[in-house]
């Protein structure tokens, strides 16, 4: 006697399709689960043994013999409860067709059905591999939803399945609410921040072309509040970077219940105490971590210079690849972390180097090795430079005519807008999509200056004594500006104001 | 590098300094002794400072080595550092006076820029070779900085900067001391500004020290020429202003960043204008 149930594991935020197998044969009574099945997956034998009694069904007697195929992969998550159930309940009985229906679940002892993790990418793995049906948690049914061409079964309790299957009750399709994606009001507007817009430009320069940002200055002047309206100029998020996004934070178990499918692009801002695996991700079974939760979105870092040296430097590689591979048994698992990096940090320990109305308390030793922590390699991957200063409020009393001119989300967003797209119909085919990506290849081929702006880059390389690194950012950026500028061509001005927020690493 | 010892009474022993009250009776110098028996002038300050004071020291040492003056300081961060800088920008002569052995770098930082004073200037010290640079030196080495020189001018100090120390014995000595004037809301300037209230001569131009020691300044840099009208609306600006954030550039300009930083970008690779902590200001400061 053998049965088969479909369901998937996870493997990173990917999931892969798995067949739960369970046979009945003669020996002394016992229930074993094979195939490199974790800990949640070998304890879901004491909790299906109860569950299925608990719902009026039976229990065999015999030997009871699991694999989950393909048995050399490892396997983990409590939503094998249900397929395992149902393979068990389905012994010697007759069952309805279940070649394209797949299941995941996990099961309370009372025979309840519990929402899981990660279930929107294993949805997306079971269509991939051909599966129609999906039978799943009433709780996850919004979160798969996003979904359009698999149909969603949801179950409430165990009893409920195991009818479905053996063909004495059916199962109501989940009715897909319709998702009006109209923009989240978060109340946060650059309007709203004032006298600082030359900040403002260089944001408005990283957004379009996607490039990281370092804003240096004393605290209290703005940092944080710029940051945090970042998101809401960035475009929209498209159909396929939402399942993404919503996948991930699946795999993350961080859902809000109340909002299944992540709308808006990620804000993540990390407490300086994180841990390096915290950051980049990792762990025995490995999950995301915040590089990879701001994945297409923002990943913004306070303070830079009381970040651990050993986080900041795990952060590099990912920060130029675009991706992050833990290797954990067996599997390498490939995290993305496509982010737009926003980094903000005072220029002392103390804070008040800048100001000349206080005095600065650190002592030479200590400036230097902060110095030395915020601009090291990793800053030096950091495409704008920006520092900030503390708005006078009297000379923004006295002019009245400049608020006019002070850039709001709506009008950057716009001009962020025009220039991805610019970027998107040029990089059609490429590799890369935006400015930011630009390899040594791609400026090579896209960043041609003219006589004049060849002159400039020469002549800040020798003065400013640029490294490689810095003469390309440089070029990358004044692509962007370029586009923003909305000239096929990059001028001499467009040069010049990348070079504005080049990497001083004097300072 | 070659140590040569200098005792009181030889004839290589700076003259300057034997007027004073207590000359050392030995001088272990790296470098060109000869650059001592020229007019000296020294330029000192705090080792915390704003890019206001560190531009001024540079400023003044550029203007003071382009005219063939020794400008001599102690080698120290900040003002002292920019003051060799400066002097040695100007393709002049500098002396650093430390107070450690000659052979030590004290801070070790600034090796790079004691090796390139070595090589084309000197670095002097009453220490034997191999003392190690002890808190009480320094005030003593001060002595040998005022007494070397015939004025001493103090850029940027705090309340109790050691280059206050400096015009003191300076002044003890009867040598001119000038004193950079500063913002009196800022904190780094309250010891220059104090020394003017005491006496000492307000350096309100930096062809003051040229005056008071009879020797022409260098010419004038023609900003108007070499900059564009778009250029010289905003050096303008910054010449009135002082130092400003590109903000404030702005707000004053009633333009854009989009318009001005290209700008900003292409006068500092002229080398008119300067950045520093977040702000701009002119690199040259206009004489008249």
């Amino acid at each position: 006697m053998l049965t088969k149930v479909r369901t998937a594991t996870l493997s990173g935020i990917r999931g892969y399709p798995v067949t739960v197998e369970t046979d009945l044969h003669s020996g002394l009574p016992g229930f074993h689960i094979v195939g490199l099945a974790d800990t949640t997956i070998k304890e879901a034998s004491m909790r299906i043994k109860p569950a299925i009694q608990n719902c009026g069904g039976h229990f065999p007697g015999e030997r009871v013999t699991v694999n989950l195929v393909p048995a050399g992969r490892p396997k983990e998550g409590s939503h094998f409860d249900l397929p395992i159930a149902l393979g068990i309940m389905m012994l010697g009985t007759e069952v309805i067709e279940l070649e394209d229906t797949a299941f995941i679940g996990e099961v309370s002892l009372d025979g309840k059905i519990n929402g899981v993790r990660g279930a929107l990418p294993l949805a997306i793995c079971l269509r991939n591999a051909g599966i129609r049906n999906l039978v799943l948690p009433m709780d996850n049914a919004a979160e798969v939803s996003i979904l359009e061409d698999i149909n969603l079964l949801p179950v409430r309790h165990l009893r409920e399945a195991a009818e479905y299957v053996t063909g004495l009750g059916s199962l109501s399709l989940y009715k897909r609410k319709e998702t009006a994606s109209r923009p989240v009001e978060t109340g946060l507007d650059f309007a709203q921040v004032v006298g600082q817009e030359s900040v403002k430009r260089a944001i408005l320069v990283g957004a379009a072309g996607n490039h990281g940002i370092l804003m240096m200055g004393s605290p209290g002047c703005g940092k944080t509040m710029m940051a945090r309206r970042i998101p809401g100029i960035l475009p929209p998020l498209t159909y396929e970077e939402k399942v993404e996004i919503t996948g991930i934070y699946s795999v993350a178990g961080l859902l809000p219940a109340d909002r299944p499918v992540i709308e808006q692009r990620p804000f993540r801002s990390p407490h300086h105490n994180i841990t390096q695996t915290g950051l980049i991700g990792g762990g025995s079974r490995p999950r995301p971590g915040e590089l990879t939760l701001a994945h297409r979105g923002v990943l913004f870092l306070d303070e830079l210079g009381e970040f651990e040296s050993k986080a900041i430097d795990a952060m590099r590689q990912p920060l130029e690849e675009g991706v992050i591979r833990v290797n954990r048994n067996l599997e390498e698992v490939v995290f993305p972390s496509e982010v737009m990096m926003v980094i903000a940090s005072n220029p002392c320990k103390c804070g008040n180097l800048w100001d000349t109305r206080k005095i600065c308390t650190c002592s030479p030793r200590q400036l230097e090795s902060y110095r030395r922590k915020l601009m090291g390699p990793f800053a030096d991957r950091v495409d704008i430079h920006v520092k900030v200063n503390p708005v006078d409020k009297e000379s923004l009393a006295k002019m009245p005519a400049m608020q006019a001119k002070w850039m709001s989300t709506a009008e950057m967003r716009e001009k962020v807008s025009a220039a991805r797209a610019i970027q998107e119909e040029r990089y059609r085919g490429e590799s890369f999509s935006c400015n930011g990506q630009l390899d040594e290849k791609g400026i090579l081929r896209y960043c041609v200056l003219g006589r004049e702006g060849r002159e400039l880059m020469t002549a800040s390389y020798d003065r400013l004594g640029l490294s490689m690194r810095g003469y390309s950012k440089i070029l990358r950026m004044a692509r962007t500006i370029a586009d923003i500028e909305g000239s096929n061509n990059i001028k001499t001005e467009h040069v010049a104001e990348a070079l504005i927020f080049r990497v001083d690493l004097e300072t | 590098m070659e140590i040569r010892i200098i005792n009181r009474g030889e004839p290589a022993y700076p003259e300057r300094l034997t007027e004073i009250k207590d000359p050392p009776k030995t001088l272990y110098c790296c470098g060109d002794t000869d650059i001592l028996s020229r007019r000296c002038v020294a330029v000192v300050g705090s080792r915390t400072t704003t890019a206001y004071g560190r531009n001024t020291a540079r400023a003044v040492a550029r203007c003071l080595a382009a005219a063939g003056v020794t400008v001599v300081s102690g080698m120290a961060k900040g003002i002292d550092s920019c003051a060799h800088e400066g002097a040695m920008e100007a393709g002049g002569m500098t002396a650093a006076v430390l107070g450690c052995g000659p052979d030590i770098c004290y801070p070790p930082e600034n090796r790079i820029l004691m090796a390139e004073i070595q090589r084309r200037g000197l670095i002097v010290s009453e220490f034997a070779p191999g003392t190690p640079p002890d808190r009480f030196n320094f005030p003593k080495r001060n002595r040998i900085i005022s007494g070397l020189c015939e004025a001493t001018v103090v850029v940027q100090a705090r309340n109790r900067s050691g280059s206050l120390i400096t015009a003191e014995l300076a002044a003890e000595q009867g040598r001119e001391v000038f004193a950079v004037p500063g913002n009196i809301d800022s904190q780094y300037n309250l010891g220059n500004n104090k020394l003017i209230k005491e006496g000492a001569a307000p350096l309100i131009c930096v062809d003051d020290i040229l005056e008071y020691l009879g020797i022409s300044g260098a010419d004038e840099d023609d900003a108007r020429q070499r900059l564009s009208d778009r250029e010289f609306r905003l050096y303008e600006i910054l010449r009135d202003g002082g130092e400003m954030t590109v903000d404030e550039v702005c707000m004053h300009a009633g333009l854009t960043p989009a318009y001005v930083n290209p700008i900003l970008s292409v006068m500092e690779m002229k080398g008119f204008i300067s950045s520093d902590m977040g702000k701009f200001f002119i690199k040259i400061i206009p004489c008249k």
